[in-house]
Parts: structure tokens; sequence; C-alpha cells
């Protein structure tokens, strides 16, 4: 009886901590709660400091079920400054609208975007102007433990705020990152039509760069930090981004550029609140989520709801390169991409494997077993990195 | 004098005034009582009761006998120490007044009307002789046996009349309420609040049959022979009355004039199911009409719907900030300690203030003075022991508790890393000296601690506490009718954030509000018809608001401390329950609060009708240390009454008025443990609010089944909320953050309790709406156009049952449902693209709802045995909450993961959660 109890008691102490410490949390169905639904205007117009072709990206809101987004196309978008110039931007892809002029944002001028769409819906922004100039000290890279106690390697910010105020940064940043296929040979399979009309698998030399791959991705988080926390008016040591030293993207060279923009605090604030609202949270804290006011407005409809924010803030960048072997000189390399394991297909599986592209060559099957056929392959990523990359040396690209 | 007055007071109260025009005379200057009473039973064909002895050796004025009959009466017995009470005109009943009427306590006269005194109908009855045969007694064991009256060898007494006091054996106290039931007749009586009963019957052999909540069930054998005085005493029972939930004064629901209140008493609720056994008084509150919660994991209750700040809650009368473990799943208050709570959610008396909604008054047990009693509990969570240690005897007594959860040993013996190190602890204790010090005075002290650790994440560690250190001291005047509490004390309340990392932002984020309270509370008792009730207070907070420290030597992090806020909150009242009639009672009550925001502060200015934010910034003041910076005050109403249409059914009416000065920083949509106080100052105004209500209350079957049906409707003003995604932790500008807007809530209550019998419990309807509104004409301060919108704890239809059965003396099976509907949430209305990633946007506030909440619990005690002879008494309590495992969603929420949008919905307690408590009591 008492060994029973015992046990009642353990069972239930474990199944407590289950329930109070983890379970709790479902991924449900993205569906929507009623059938109201309108379009609204998403703007991406964040105008730099830098001398370019500055670019402005409209699209329009879409329902929960649906997937994809419309590009808001045949829109006329401008720039008015205070001192009277319009910069006007033309469609280069959908959505995408590019400056027809390349000019950059100056100090203590402000800036005003202005949106017809091709339906006749006028927007625009709020006048907005540079807070302050970006000064970004450093970037580095550098091995720690992060605060879930991963091994990894962080990027990290150090920066001097050149006003004596606090200040707000948003960062982006850009990884390329250098693949090597690890069961690349010189060869390669190909199918041919053999004299009698069949299908006849044979090897031959590849015909490009299939070894050494380069892949570019840019950031999808928000990533934000501000001075006011901080000693004095600098950042020390913030860190941009986290990789584990699981992230295939660090076997080899990888390169980082990071991009930091100075917001004004209402900037800062929409994107806080983007980022808050969309974030994992704990259970017990609940974040009150809302519409963001943005800056941009309908001309006509005070009530017309708009997404996005026109920003204008000073840029700087700067970039880092760094070899797996820096930080990890006698450690095994980060797991592949996918997991490559050799087999011998069946002479059919072969073929089709080979046509739809999905196997790559690795050797000869020097003892076919049954069925199998002469040769050895492995999933096409495996030996050809041109499926996760581009064999194209991007021009920035340094090797040590 | 208060011999007259009693005097007075009686024949009110009977209403014994007669009129008859004789006059006794009488030409000696002393005579001896006993002669007088004689001759007036003579003359006036009455007869008196009495006890010889009582009247031996006791003179009277002769010139009384000038006087007419019954006027005589008033006077005879003035100079005496006894009262009489005629019954009819020809029976005087005698009593010793000074047993009786010694103090006029609260409630008196209501209280006085529950003597019941069935009457045989005497024509009826033969007369019969009182045989009495030793030995053929009763099978029940250890009778005890009382031989009343004196048996006449003449002409037998047709009835009798036999008085006196029940005492407790082990306090020598009176019991009031106790029920004597005379075996095999329909002759009953109930003691009144000085243990006083009276039965009249034939003369001849009785057993009468004594029952009262805590005492023990006992039967006496008492021989009958003429009227006397048979006082008990009886010894406290080793079991409590489980199946009384909710103590119901019987008919405290239909006489009181005050609307909404509701008591939970701890003992008494100790079978109800409980998630993971702990015993829980708020919980159950919770689950009577007009108290909620927004979900499982909330911390803080709606009260009538208002929000949780607006909750003032009392720890013997001093205020503890958060009530709560583990996110509200816990109380933080001691069930072995606790004896109950009363809850005004409707009419407040005056003498409470600072909170708009309700009250929550928790009052901690007195500890045995006569011999150490203790109770134990071993739960899947946690561990509590109860210790009640006389000091000196029958004068002073320490009671202490002690509860504490052994979690973290379990989290640390998983094999899961992520849970291993992670912490989630806590533990309070309470301690409680109380010393009468004379009849006049008491004396009690008391301290409490709590405390709470838990990470979110492993590199952080959050802790909150509270600790409250009060002195009480109780002292009753000369003249017995007026009677003053002093109530002395301090409360603090703090969060910390130990945030770990690796990187080098490790910091120490600090929060603390303090509050010191001295309140000096009268009642007087100025005649039957008025009792008043006033005093004074005054409460000093200091706010720290917050301070970030470094982490370590490392750390990045600037240390920063936001200015401490102070204030003074005074308040003087005054409120009088004012019978008119015996069917109508009013209490009015006014009280005058004023707050004073105190410096040293840096104060900012705006410019008038524009947003608050940086560039509206008009100036800044500066004040210095204790300037005041302004005041707020107002006078508050409080009034209530009732009007009883027949004795068990009545109709009352309240309509109340309040201010707050402090205010909840948070901006979840649920209360955490971490949410912030605030106190009002230049920008930001204190709360005000009033509430009228209305209700019909009826008791069925001798109180069995109360009734009650209640509506109120609530308007408040300058409740806070804060603009989207505002900053409130460490922000000197708060101002900017927050909006002050109105709320509206409305609603009606219904519930029907069954307090005694095997079968008792509740079944309550509530349908209620809460609404706020944000208004302004900045779309920065506009909450869903500046319409009305459901609050986050808007649940308009609320079910809940409990009930309990008891099988056999040893068995017992408890249930619990709920039914509520859910709660409002946000919803978003459709995705976009930004920033390389899908996003979600959102609907106006709170325009969708969860769905709904539904949960069924178990529970099933089993008793030790009822052995006579035994160390202690012990039982189990086996639970299961939730027993349809429903997955009550808690929020539904949208992230934002690796640029794709994911729904994710979160409940607390999705599957049935078994539990088993060991509970132990000597």
């Amino acid at each position: 009886m008492k060994n029973t109890i015992f046990f009642i008691l353990k069972s239930t102490l474990l199944l407590t901590i289950l329930v109070v410490g983890t379970n709790c949390i479902d991924e449900i169905p993205l569906v929507s709660a009623g059938t109201e639904f309108d379009t609204l205007l998403v703007v991406e117009a964040t105008l730099t400091d830098e001398f370019k072709a500055q670019e402005v990206r409209l699209s329009f809101s879409t329902s929960l079920e649906t997937e994809g987004f419309i590009k808001v196309q045949n829109a006329e978008v401008q720039i008015v400054d205070s001192e009277q110039n319009i910069y006007v931007f033309v469609e280069i892809s959908p959505g995408v609208y590019r400056s027809s002029s390349e000019f950059s944002a100056e100090n203590g001028v402000s800036y005003q975007l202005q949106i017809v769409t091709s339906d006749g819906r006028a927007f625009q922004s709020e006048e907005v102007q540079i807070t302050s100039t970006s000064e970004l000290e450093n970037v580095f890279a550098e091995r720690i433990l992060n605060d879930t106690g991963e091994d990894g390697v962080g990027i990290f910010v150090n920066s001097t705020a050149s006003s004596g105020n606090p200040e707000y940064y948003r960062y982006t940043y850009e990884e390329t990152y250098k693949i090597i296929a690890p069961f690349w040979t010189s060869l390669e399979f190909v199918v041919e039509i053999n004299e009698f009309g069949g299908e006849e698998v044979i090897v031959q030399t590849r015909t490009q760069e299939e070894r050494f791959c380069y892949n570019t991705v840019a950031s999808n988080t928000i990533i934000q930090t501000r001075t006011t926390d901080a000693i004095g008016n600098t950042l020390n040591r913030f860190n941009v981004r986290f990789l584990s030293n699981n992230n295939p993207v660090i076997s080899h060279r990888y390169s980082i550029l990071v991009r930091q923009f100075v917001q004004s605090q209402e900037a800062f604030s929409y994107y806080e609140q983007l980022n808050e609202f969309a974030s994992s949270e704990s259970v017990f804290t609940n974040v009150q989520p809302g519409f963001i006011e943005s800056n941009i407005r309908s001309t006509e409809k005070l009530d017309e709801k708009v997404i996005g924010y026109f920003e204008v803030a000073s840029v700087r960048e700067q970039c880092v390169f760094f070899n797996y072997k820096d930080f990890y000189p006698d450690e095994p390399l980060p797991p592949y991409f996918i997991s490559c394991r050799e087999y011998s297909p069946m002479p059919d599986a072969l073929v089709d494997g080979i046509q739809f592209d999905i196997i790559e060559y690795t050797r000869d099957n020097e003892n076919p077993m049954g069925p199998e056929s002469q040769y050895i392959a492995v999933a096409k990523p495996c030996g050809d990195c041109t499926q996760l990359g581009s064999n194209i040396v991007p021009e920035f690209w340094v090797e040590e | 004098m208060s011999d007259k007055w009693n005097c007075l007071l009686i024949l009110i109260f009977f209403f014994t005034l007669c009129a008859s025009q004789e006059t006794i005379s009488s030409d000696k200057s002393t005579i001896p009582l006993k002669e007088v009473l004689r001759s007036i039973e003579l003359n006036h064909q009455v007869t008196f009761y009495y006890i010889q002895e009582w009247v031996e050796d006791v003179t009277v004025d002769s010139l009384i006998m000038d006087k007419d009959f019954p006027q005589i009466l008033d006077v005879l017995f003035q100079n005496t120490d006894l009262n009489y009470y005629r019954t009819d005109n020809k029976r005087i009943i005698l009593t010793q007044n000074s047993v009786i009427y010694e103090a006029l306590p609260d409630g008196f006269f209501e209280k006085r009307e529950h003597i019941q005194t069935t009457l045989v109908p005497s024509e009826e009855v033969a007369i019969p002789q009182v045989f009495y045969r030793e030995g053929i007694s009763t099978n029940e064991p250890s009778i005890q046996k009382f031989v009343i009256g004196k048996a006449s060898a003449g002409v037998p007494t047709k009835e009798a009349v036999i008085s006196g006091i029940i005492t407790n054996n082990e306090t020598k106290e009176p019991i009031p309420d106790l029920a004597i039931r005379v075996r095999g007749k329909s002759i009953r009586a109930v003691t009144d609040d000085q243990g006083y009963y009276e039965l009249r019957l034939p003369i001849g052999v009785y057993f009468l049959e004594l029952r009262a909540l805590g005492i023990e069930n006992s039967v006496v054998e008492a021989i009958i022979y003429n009227t006397g005085t048979l006082n008990i005493s009886l010894s406290e029972g080793l079991e409590q009355l489980e199946e009384v939930v909710v103590r119901a004064d019987a008919k405290k629901n239909v006489e009181e004039a005050a609307t909404g209140t509701t008591t939970v008493d701890s003992e008494a609720s100790k079978n109800i199911p409980i998630v993971l056994g702990e015993r829980d008084i708020l919980k159950i509150a919770a689950s009577l009409p007009g108290v909620t919660t927004a979900g499982e994991g909330a911390a803080g209750y709606n009260v009538r719907g208002g929000k949780t700040d607006q909750n003032l809650f009392l720890l013997d009368n001093a205020l503890i900030y958060n009530p709560s473990h583990f996110f509200g799943i816990f109380q933080a208050i001691n069930p072995f300690t606790t004896e109950g709570v009363d809850i005004y959610k409707g009419h407040i008396p005056a003498s409470y203030g600072g909170r708009l909604s309700s009250v929550f008054d928790i009052r901690t047990k007195s500890g045995a003075t006569d011999s150490l009693r203790g109770e134990a509990s071993l739960g899947p969570v946690t561990g509590n022991i109860a210790l009640e240690l006389p000091i000196v005897k029958g004068k002073s007594s320490f009671i202490f508790g002690g509860r504490g959860t052994y979690s973290d040993w379990i989290l640390r013996s998983l094999d899961d890393p992520t849970l291993s190190s992670s912490t989630a602890n806590f533990f309070d204790v309470i301690g409680k000296y109380e010393h009468k010090i004379n009849d006049k005075n008491t004396l009690s002290t008391e301290a409490y601690y709590s405390r709470d650790a838990f990470s979110i994440t492993v590199d952080s560690l959050y802790t909150y506490s509270n600790r409250i250190f009060s002195l009480n001291w109780n002292h009753t005047y000369k003249n017995d009718k007026l009677r003053g509490d002093l109530i002395l004390y301090n409360s603090d309340y703090q969060f910390n954030i130990d945030f770990d990392g690796e990187t080098d932002t490790d910091f120490v984020l600090k929060y603390k509000v303090n509050e010191s309270q001295l309140k000096y509370v009268m009642k007087y008792a100025l005649n039957p018809s008025h009792a008043l009730n006033f005093g004074i207070s005054t409460k000093f907070y200091k706010v720290q608001p917050g301070s970030i420290e470094p982490g370590n030597s490392d750390s990045s992090v600037s240390p920063r401390t936001i200015p401490r806020e102070k204030g003074l909150e005074s308040a003087i009242f005054l409120s009088d329950a004012f019978s008119l009639s015996d069917k109508f009672l009013i209490d009015i009550g006014v009280r005058y609060s004023i707050f004073a925001v105190l410096g040293p502060s840096i104060q900012r200015s705006y410019e008038e009708g524009q947003p608050r934010n940086e560039n509206t910034q008009t100036d800044t003041q500066e004040f210095a240390n204790n300037e005041i910076i302004e005041t707020y005050g107002s006078p508050e109403y409080r009034l209530s009454g009732r009007y009883l249409l027949i004795p068990s059914f009545s109709l009352k009416a309240s309509f109340n008025t309040g201010y707050q000065y402090i205010h909840t920083l948070s901006n979840n949509t649920t209360v955490s443990p971490l949410d912030t106080y605030k106190l009002s100052d230049l920008n930001i105004k204190p709360q005000e609010g009033n509430q009228y209500a209305l209700g019909l209350y009826k008791n069925l079957e001798g109180n069995a089944y109360e009734i009650s049906l209640e509506g109120y409707y609530k308007r408040y003003d300058n409740a806070l909320d804060f603009k989207t995604g505002a900053d409130l932790l460490l922000n000197e500008n708060i101002e900017r953050e927050v909006l002050q807007g109105e709320g509206k809530a409305y609603g009606i209550e219904f519930l029907i309790r069954k307090n005694i019998g095997n079968l008792n419990g509740w079944l309550g309807y509530t349908y209620s709406r809460s609404f706020l509104k944000f208004d302004s004409e900045f779309s920065e301060e506009r909450i869903n156009n500046g319409d009305f919108f459901p609050a986050n704890y808007d649940k308009p239809h609320d079910v809940s049952l409990v009930a309990n059965y008891r099988i056999t003396r040893r068995y017992s099976i408890s249930t619990n449902f709920v039914y509520q509907t859910g709660r409002p949430v946000t919803y978003p209305l459709g995705t976009f693209q930004f920033n390389n990633a899908s996003f979600v946007y959102y609907s106006d506030r709170n325009k969708f709802r969860i769905p709904d909440y539904y949960r069924l619990d178990l529970g099933i005690n089993i008793e030790g045995n009822h052995k006579l002879y035994k160390p202690g008494h012990s039982f189990w309590t086996i639970s299961v909450y939730n027993v349809l495992g429903r997955n009550n969603p808690y929020s539904v929420f949208f992230v934002t993961d690796d640029g794709e949008v994911k729904a994710l919905q979160s409940s607390i307690f999705s599957i049935p959660i078994p539990s088993i408590t060991y509970n132990f009591k000597f």
C-alpha cells in the first residue's frame, strides 16, 4: 500500500512538472477568426545616407489562409524633400521601385514618401529626417557559449553614438558562406540513349564547378538595440548573430556584412512592436498585441490602415570573415546541410534519380549485390554544391 | 447606569410594555425582594421563576411598592443583578443579568432573535408525575445526567422552564448557536452569543441533544421536576462539520445591510478539489459569482468587472500586494493558519478604502491557548505545517505556519537538461502572537513572508516576495459600548530579475513598493438603532520603480535608478448602521480620503490638449524632499440598505463610490508577478469609481438553503492602460506610455447554496459584461476608435457548481464544475511580408474570443478512524483536476519563426491532473 502511494505520488510529481514546465504550447492551424479582411498597403522604405539608387517595396497584405503575397504594381512612387526636390521612383520588378537618379538622405533635410496606387488611392508619410549619423566601430566574431549554453560563434558589434543622446539601432545582415560538397568527384552521371533506343547510364567529367559554391542569405529577423542601458553612449559587444557550431554555414569560410541603421525613437518603436508581437513568449506573459500605427496614411480616408514605416536613416556597414578552423582548429566540421549516405540504387531507380536530378555519382560499385547497379550514389547536394549555392565567387570574397 | 440601560433595552426588545393600573402599597423602608415577589404573585396572579439563591439576602426600597404593576417590575430589579422576562401575563422569568447582559456585543439585537423557545400548548399536556427509575437509562455511553428543580410533593407544576449557559469545556467560553433538541419532542432552543438558552417543557425525563459547529455532539439526560437552571459544559469536537463550506451565519444572507458580501471558511473548504491538492480559499472565492480570474495561469482577480489592481487584499488588516504563488496557481496564504476570508464586492464598509472593486479580508486563526495543536500535510508539490503554541495558558498563544515546495528537488532529479537546470520554488511563513491582556485589551502581532523564485530561461532568475509586519491592539472602553482597534503595519513587495547570460549584458533589476499604515477604528453601539463605526487612517507609500545594476564586473550594463516615488494617503470615515424599523436597516457611510504626492521628484508638464511625448513636454519641475507636489482628495459615499419583506426574504440596495491612488502597470494581457505599481502623480490621476447594486435574498427551510439574486452596475474612470508596445519597466516618463480611460461593468449574479446536510454546496450563475474605453482626439491615445471594448476578463456566462456528498462519516466525495465563456483576444486579420519575413497584423483590441472554458474536478476525502483515544486525526484527499482532460486554451498567439507565421495555443492544465495529499492534525 505504501509503495503504491509513493508511486502515485512520484508519478504525480513528474506529471506536474511536465505539465507546468513544458507541454503547454501547441501549434494550431492558422485560420481567420472572422470573415473581415481588408487588403492593406504594406510599405518597406528605408531611405539611407548612402549615395545610391534608393529602393521602396510595396505589397498588399493577404488573408491568413493565402500563401504568397501580392505585389503592388504600377504605382506612382516619389520622395519629396523639404528643399522641394522630387525623386521619382520607377518599378524595376513587380513591387520593387527604384529611384531614377542616385541620391542620399542629407542631415537637416526632411523627406516625405508619396504613393498613388494604380486604383487611385493616395498615401503619404509624415516628414522624416535623419536623427543622427551612424558610427560603426567594429564588427567581430568570437567563439562563445550562448545564453542557452550552446557552443558557437557570435558576431558582435561595438559602436559609439555620434550625438550625446541615447541612440536606437537596427541591424540587418547579409551572410555569405562557402560550401564544399563533401562527396564531390570530378565525375558525374549522364543518361544516354543507346543505339537500341534504350537508356544507359554513363559517367563523364563534370562540365562546371560544382565543388566550391557560395550562398548569400539576407537576415529575416528584426535585430535592435539601444545605447540607453549601456555605459556612456557606446555600444559594447552587441550580439547581432549567433551561429551554433552545428550550423553548416560556418563549416569552411564565412562572411557577414552587418549594416547598422540609426533609428528615430518612433521607427525603433515600430519595429520593436512588430518584433514583440511576433516573438515566442512565455505561457504566463502574454503581450497585448494591437494594430501598430504607421507613419504613412491615406490622404483621403483617415481611418484607412497602412502597414510599414517610412524611415530615413544613417547607415554604416562592415564585413567580417572567418574560417571554421580559426575557432575550432582540431574539431570535426559541423554536419552537412543534409545527411549524406552512399548507396547503390537499382538500375531503374538510378535512371530516374539522374533524370530527376536528385542523385550524384560517387564511385563504382565493385561488388553489386543482387539487383544493384554498378554505381554508388548520394543525394545530389552532397556531391553538387550548386544545389545549395552559386558556383560564382562573389566579388567581395577574399580567401585568407 | 448600565443596568438601567439593560432594562430599557430588554423592554424595547421584548415589547413587554403592558398597561395595568393596579398599585401595590407598602410602608416599610426596605423589604426582602422575596417578599415583594411573593406579594406580586399573590396580588396579580403571576408566577416568578427564579432560583432561590438569587434572591436570598436581596432587599429593595419599600417605596417601590407604590408603583403600579407591571411598571414596578422595571424598577424592582434596578439595583439587583436580576432581569425579568414576561412570557405572557402569567409568567415572569428572572435571570441573572450579569451573566447574560454584561456586554453588548455587535449585532446583539439581531442575534437575540435567534433564541427560539418552543412552547408546548399547556392545556393539552397532562400533568405528569416524575418517576425516575435508576438504571434503565439508554444504550448511549457516558451520558451525563442532571436533575433539575425540586420534586414538589403537592400539585406538580405543569411546565418547567429550563435555562442555562452552555460553555466550552476547554476554553470556558460560552458556545453560541448551539442547537438543543429534546429527543422525541418538537421542542428546540438555540443558544445566543452568550451561550444562554431557555427551554420550556413539561416536567419529565428527557434526552437533550446538543449540537454546534466545532463541538462534539452530545446527549444529556435531564430529569426535570421543576423550573431550574441547567448549565452544561461540552468538549470540542474532533471534527469540524465538513459540509459547511461557506459559513453562513444562519440568516446573515438575508439580514445584513450590505450587498455583495461572501465569506469563505478555510477549514470547511478542505474538501473542494483544487489543482494539485492545495487548499485555496481564493480559488474557491473565484467559484462564487462576481469573482473571476482571466485564466488558470493568471494571478489577480477581477471582481465584478473591475481591474485586477482594484482589489484590497488584507491579511489581518495589513495589505498584501501579491497573495499568489506561481502565477496564481497557488495562494500565498497558508490554509492551515487561515480562518477564512470575507469578501466585499458590492457594498464596501467606509473603514476600507484605497481600492475600487473589492476587499478580501483574510483572517488568521487565533492560536489555541490551552494545549499544543498542529496540522501538517504532504501534497504533490508542497509540504505544510502549522502549530498553535499556548504561551500563557488561557491568555496568549503563538500560531506558526510554514509551507514550501520541493519542486526544485524534483526538477534537479530529472534527466532533461533544460528542466533540471531550471527552477521554480516558493515558500511562505507566518507567525502570529496574540495576547489577551485582560477582558478589555487584546494585543496581537504578526509577521508574514512569502517568496517565489522561478526561471523561464536558463540564464534569468525571477524572484518576488511579500513581507508584512503588523500590530493590532483591541481595546474595549469602560462603558463597554465603545471599542477601538489600532492597526499598525508595514507591507513590502519586491521583485528582482537576475540575468546571467553568456554575453556581457548581465544585470540585476530591482523593483520595490513599501507601505506603512496606522489606522484607528472605533465601534460605538450608541443605542439599539444606531451602531457607529468611525476612525482615521494614514498610509505612507514608498515606491522604488526600478534600478538596474551590472550583474558582474564584466557587464557593460550601466547602473541606473529610476527616482523613488512617495505618497501619503489619509482618510477619515464614519458610518452608521441605522435600523429605521424592524424591517428597514440602512448603513450610511462616508469617507474622505486625501492623497498627497510627495517629493523629491522631477515632474514633467506637457502641452494641454496634446498627446504626451518628448515633443509636447513643456516644462520640468523639481520638488524637494517631502514637498507636496499635488494633492487629490474627495468624499466617498458608502450607502446600503435592507428591507425585510418577510423575515426570511429581503431586498437590499447599495450605492458606493471610491478613489484609488495606486495603479498597476502591466503590458501583459494577464497579471504577472512582475507587474509594477505606480502612484498617482502630477500627470497620472487617481482612479475613481461607483457601483449600484440591487438584490433579493431568501432563505428556505430554516436557513438550510440560501438563495440570492443580485444585479450591479459599475462605472470607473482613469483606469490605466498603455499605448501599444509601451515600455513600462525602468521608464522615467511613464506618463508618456500610459492612457487613462473609463470602465463600465454590469451583471446579474444568482446563487443557491445549501450549507448543511450530507449533500451540500452551491450552484452559481453569473451574467456579466465588462468594458473599457480609451478615447482621445489623437490616434496614438485611442484604442478601438475610442469605443467601449470588452476587457480581457469579460466572460459573459459563468456557471459554477460545487457539491460535497458525505457517504459515511469517513468517506465523502466532492465535485467542482466550471463553465465560462472564452475570454476575449486580439486575433490577426491577415499576414504581410516585411523585412524578408511574414508577420500578422491584428484586429481591434479584443474583438474575438478563445473557445469556451469548462472543467470538471473530482475529489474523495478519506478520514482516519474516529477512535476516541488516538494521538491525532488524519485524512487523505485524492483529487483529479480537469477530469475531462479538456484542453482549455489559455491564450492564442502568433509568432514569426524563421520568416514564417505560426499560430500557437497555450494551455495550462490540458490533461487530468491527479493528486493525493495526506493531512494530519493533532
